[in-house]
């Protein structure tokens, strides 16, 4: 009898996109990450970050975004570049909602839970896609504390 | 031997025969109908770019998806299957994939580009063997060039 079980792909591939030092209100759009040769069913993404040490907000957060391709990366979602940089969404996005880092303390640092990208695609992983991330925490995000990676997924039949 | 379950990618942009340009205020197209009895895609991820027109209006479009299980005679809402004008019931019968929103003031003559979307997840995740897309445009009128539709179909392997 086969089972179907599931295929963890290497842990805490970086995605390269530069949080450290981003100040409020700003956006920040990762390097697009190329899933046509792991072809991952999906990718557990996560995300560190730390506050600065005043001016966080009780309400404060961490918003991350993801974007994708159907047409070889040409055209991202919501016209985001795909590689490491400033990016500014529309208001409100074209893109989904990832993950919400509640941030709401001084000088604290937050990890966020795994989200599934392929989720915000109907299931499906387009063969390139990144994520966006927003600071709302009320300050300027620390300068050497931030990253975020991820973890693909197959299945298996075994 | 344990074999692996993988994803695998149709080529990507493939047109979806739709004419966006000079879409007005308030009106419906529909495409001409996708056959995937041959590609057989588990899904199809759309994704559309608009081009706005000479007025700063905000708002937003719609993407809705349609299909059928009659090989084509019967399409959701009553779309005829090929690119033409559309009128939806209101409200629509059929299901929202994405919206594209323009921002409040809008900027003319600006492209916008959805991220892709699912048609599958419309139909409970199986993608209809003749399946297309509504873009409604909520917003102004479009501009006469700059605007399309295009998919990657998406299957998995088992390798």
């Amino acid at each position: 009898m086969a089972t179907i079980k599931s295929l963890y792909g290497t842990n805490n591939q970086s995605i390269t996109c530069t949080i450290t030092s981003l100040t409020n209100t700003s956006q920040r759009g990762s390097t697009a990450i190329d899933n046509t040769t792991n072809l991952f069913l999906d990718a557990l993404v996560q995300h560190k970050i730390k506050t600065n040490a005043s001016g966080t907000a009780a309400t404060g957060a961490v918003i991350v975004y993801a974007y994708g391709t159907s047409d070889g990366g040409t055209d991202y979602g919501d016209g985001v570049s795909g590689t490491d940089g400033a990016a500014t969404l529309t208001v409100p996005p074209n893109l989904r909602v990832l993950n919400v880092i509640n941030a709401v303390a001084n000088a604290t640092t937050y990890v966020s839970n795994p989200a599934s990208v392929a989720a915000l695609f109907g299931g499906k992983l387009p063969d390139h896609w990144g994520i966006v991330v927003e600071n709302q925490t009320g300050a300027t995000l620390d300068a050497s504390v931030g990253s975020s990676w991820y973890q693909g997924i197959q299945a298996q039949v075994v | 031997m344990a074999v692996t379950d993988k994803a695998l990618y149709g080529t990507n942009n493939q047109s979806i025969t739709i004419t966006l340009n000079t879409l007005a205020a308030g009106n419906a197209r529909g495409s001409t109908a996708i056959d995937n009895t041959t590609n057989l895609f588990l899904d199809a991820l759309v994704q559309i770019k608009i081009t706005t027109g000479n007025t700063t209006e905000s708002g937003n479009l719609e993407i809705f998806a349609y299909g059928t299980a009659d090989g084509g005679t019967d399409y959701g809402d009553g779309v005829s299957g090929t690119d033409g004008a559309v009128t939806l019931t209101n409200p629509p019968n059929l299901r929202l994939i994405g919206t594209l929103t323009l921002p409040n003031p809008g900027a003319v003559n600006t492209i916008y580009r959805s991220n892709p979307m699912s048609v599958a997840a419309a139909f409970g995740g199986r993608l209809p063997d003749h399946w297309g897309i509504v873009v409604v445009n909520n917003s102004s009128t479009l501009n006469g060039s700059g605007n399309s539709a295009w998919y990657q179909g998406v299957q998995e392997q088992v390798v």
